[in-house]
Formats: structure tokens, sequence, C-alpha cells
């Protein structure tokens, strides 16, 4: 007879499949603040579920102002990601991110829902340091020394991008380029205090296109522009009676692409920016083995906010689960 | 009880890896068009109404007043006329904006259109064209029906260029616009 403990422990875990978030990764000490999925040090192996509801409220046009959506539109996407980070060696880990996508939008009365694998990211991270950073009082200079990981993220187009079998824009769950992007993240605790800050630099890949929405067309090279970022977040650890933790992170990022280039021309009406701000809150356990995090993300529905780019906001849940 | 805890993690943690790997291959073997993209020119394989190369079907259009007539009227007394799809999102914009602000005025003896696909009704179709302030400075048609995104197998920012005579000379994605205006320059 199976134990009862031992289904409901399944069944968390399970959960985590289906109902956990992506975004989060615990920091070096085991927390949760990170952007991307990264493996808390001395650590060999975590799985993260994540679930992100995305809706679409407007748009930055190219003058940068905003604009809402037609009236009568109502346009959502829902991903469901399952991913895991592998230790590799004492600094060298990689994860692996596959995510679902389904797109649920209305428009004048239609509903026009699809659904599809995402985009897949592949990623390398190399660890600057090899003891835990946060601290609990600084007594040293050594004390301020923040954890710095470098990350290799490559992206693997495994979703419907417009060059697939797709005959429109609605089912699109993906870009359609390989990308690789190198980012940064500083990472600086000191409980009950934390600070992170991130930026990256990528790199897409260029490809022949020889079809456009199900059609097939006069074959040319197409190169998505590079894109930078930059992001900082701030956070509070509030320590429970039974030494869990619970973590709220305030973060501002910043997104800038260039065009894309078509037969090696600059497309500059594809270029743009965006900035948001998230909120989000974190229960680690007190051996911090299993973190649940759920957050909110949103682009200001403002002016000078972004550019030529869809406003959105971002509600997410998750749940990590650390194997050391 | 500590090695069955363990032996269940691990079994729980094999699990997930093989989901993990079987949903990536899965995925990879699906999309194999964007793994492994193409540079064949395919187009002689098309089976698709409304492409370049071929006679325009004379459809019913419909503009943001309401009044219905035939597309052939917009091809008389001109060079050709220009047809941009939009769903008023931000690119869409962007591309709009090109057209009326430097493809238009370089590239005279044109009718230029945008065409509204997701309105379902003309006076939709004008309260945007008011909301962007439109009006007044592109035609916009409303084709709410969707028989000329159906026909013509276009989705957001596809553009479809017709000649004077009925050829489709162009349809395709807008991109940068220097293709529209390389086919505006030939006509």
């Amino acid at each position: 007879m199976i134990n009862l403990k031992i289904i409901i422990r399944f069944t968390l875990v399970i959960g985590l499949f289906f109902s956990g978030s992506s975004i989060y990764a615990a920091s070096c000490c085991g927390g949760g603040a990170a952007g991307a999925l990264i493996l808390p040090k001395f650590s060999r192996v975590m799985v993260e579920g994540s679930f992100q509801y995305e809706k679409y409220n407007g748009f930055y046009g190219s003058d940068r102002a905003y604009y809402e959506d037609p009236p009568a539109s109502d346009l959502n996407q829902i991903r469901l990601k399952a991913a895991i980070a592998l230790r590799v060696s004492d600094r060298f880990q990689m994860a692996l991110s596959v995510p679902y996508v389904w797109n649920k939008n209305y428009y004048s009365g239609m509903n026009l829902n699809s659904s599809g694998m995402g985009d897949s990211i592949v990623s390398a991270t190399y660890e600057t340091f090899d003891d835990v950073k946060c601290v609990y009082k600084v007594r040293t200079l050594q004390d301020l020394m923040p954890a710095i990981y470098i990350s290799l993220v490559n992206t693997i187009p495994t979703g419907i991008s417009p060059y697939s079998n797709v005959d429109n824009s609605f089912k699109i769950t993906g870009r359609g380029f390989y990308q690789t992007l190198i980012s940064t993240l500083i990472d600086k605790t000191v409980y009950p205090y934390n600070f992170s800050i991130n930026g990256g630099y990528g790199v897409h890949y260029g490809r022949p296109v020889n079809r456009e929405y199900g059609v097939y067309k006069k074959p040319y090279e197409k190169k998505l522009g590079n894109r930078w970022n930059l992001g900082a977040s701030a956070g509070y650890t509030l320590f429970m009676e039974n030494m869990d933790l619970v973590t709220l992170v305030v973060s501002y990022d910043y997104i800038n692409e260039a065009g894309a280039r078509i037969d090696g021309v600059v497309d500059h009406l594809a270029d743009f920016y965006k900035s948001s701000i998230g909120i989000s809150l974190s229960y680690t356990t007190s051996d911090k083995n299993r973190i649940f995090k759920i957050g909110y993300t949103a682009n200001p529905s403002y002016a000078e906010w972004g550019s030529n780019s869809p406003v959105t906001s971002i509600i997410s849940a998750g749940v990590s689960n650390v194997f050391k | 009880m500590y090695s069955s805890k363990l032996v269940f993690k691990k079994n729980i943690l094999k699990s997930f890896v093989w989901i993990m790997i079987i949903t990536f291959t899965f995925q990879c073997a699906n999309n194999f068009s964007d793994i492994f993209p193409d540079s064949t020119d395919k187009t002689g394989s098309n089976s698709a109404s409304g492409q370049a190369g071929t006679i325009s079907t004379n459809l019913q259009v419909t503009d943001m007043y309401g009044n219905q007539y035939p597309l052939y009227n917009d091809l008389a007394g001109v060079k050709g006329s220009v047809y941009y799809f939009t769903m008023w999102c931000s690119i869409c914009m962007a591309h709009s904006g090109e057209i009326i602000n430097n493809i238009k005025p370089s590239y005279t003896g044109f009718n230029y259109f945008l065409v509204d696909y997701v309105s379902s009704t003309p006076s939709q179709t004008r309260q945007l064209s008011d909301y962007f302030a439109f009006t007044g400075l592109i035609g916009v048609l409303n084709d709410g029906s969707g028989s000329l995104l159906s026909y013509f197998h276009a989705t957001m920012s596809s553009v479809v260029v017709i000649d004077s005579t009925g050829r489709i000379q162009m349809n395709e994605d807008f991109k940068d616009g220097s293709r529209l205006r390389s086919v505006l320059q030939s006509l």
C-alpha cells in the first residue's frame, strides 16, 4: 500500500510541472530572487514548473505614445514551462527550459484560440565564487563580495513562428530564430536585504526565409536585431519562526532590440524598447529545498516607457524543487 | 525511511528529465522548418489563391463608410493599388506610418489602402481610423467578412500590390518596405 505522505509529495512535485513558474530561481543562498534559472550553490539538481498569464493592454507606438488596443479585443497568452538545472562542476551549471503556449484571443466577436510549443532555452552558467555570498552581518570587506553569475543563454526556435506552416499571426508561439545571450547577474544578500543587478547582450543568428504564414515566398535572408537588457531588484526577507523564508522583491527591467536585417539592410521600423516593473513574493522552506513564488510584472500604460512594442501585464506562479 | 525518500526523489527526478527530453525532442521534430531553415524557392508549388503573378479576382470590398464596390474600381485610372493588412498593432502602426508619410508621397499614381481585418463592422473600422488619425490620409477598408484576408492568404502586415490590369505584383510581408518600393518603382 502506498503511503499517503508519498502520494501527497508526489502530487506536490507533479504540480510543479503544471502549475509552477519559470522565472524564479534561487540565489546562491537558496532564496528566490534572481531572474533566470539558477541552481543554488552546493546543490546538484533543481526542477521548476512555472505558469505565466500575459495580458495585452495596448501598445507603444514608434512615436513612444501609448495606444489602447481596438475596442472589443482581448489578447492573452498562457505559458506553462518545465525547467531543469543541473550542476556540472563546482562552478558550472546547465539548464533547459521547455514551454507550452496557449494563445487566447478575442477580436470583434471571434474567438481565436491556438496552442503549441514555445521556443526552448538551453543555458550554461559559470559562478565566479566558491562559497555562499549571503551574510547576516558585514564584518569584513570580504563579506560585501556579491555572487556573480555569467550565463550563455541560447534560444532554440522550437515554437510556431511566422515561417512555420501556420496561416495567421494569432497562432504564433515563437520567433523562429536562434539567439545567444550573454548575461551577467550580480546578487548580494545581507539578511534581511537583497539587491541584484543584471544585464545581457543577445545576438540573433540569420536564417533564410522561404515561407510566410504558410505560403511560399521568394527566399530572402533575415536576421533579427541584437538586443540588450538591464535590470535591478531589491528585496526584503522575513524569517518565520520555523526558519522558513518569505521574500518580497521589487524589480525594474529594460529591454532594447535593434531593427532586423533583411538581405543585409536594416529595418529600422522593427526596432523596439520597453521597460517593466515587477513585484514578487517567494516562500522558501527552511531546508531551502523548495521555493514557491508568485509575481506580477507590467509595462506601464504611459508614454515614453516603450516604443514599437506591446504593453502587457504578466501574472506568474511557480514552484522550484532543489535536490542536494 | 531515509533511503526510500532518496529513491523516491531520484525517481521523480528521472521522470522529470525524461519528460523534458521527450518534449524537447518532439518540439524539434515538430518544427523542423525553423530548426533547419530552408532557402529553396518553392513559390512554384503554391496552391494558395491571390499570390504574385496571378490575376486577381474582382472581389467585393467595403470601405469604412459602409460603401461596397468591386475591387477593380480601385484600379481605374491609376497605375495600381496597394493594400496593407492591419490589426492596429504596434508594428502595423509603424508600417502604416511609413506608407502614409514616406511611400505614398514618393510613389504617386497609386491608390493606398489599409485593410482592417479585425473589425467586424465598417463603423468599428472608422472609429479606429479616427482614433489613430488615419482618416483622410489613406483609404481604409473593412474586411469584416474576411474575404480579402482569405483570398490573399494575408495576415498582420501583409502587403498586396495589384497593377491596373488586375495582375498581382506583390503579396508578402511588408518587412522594411524596400520590396514595396521596388515594385511600385517598376510599375
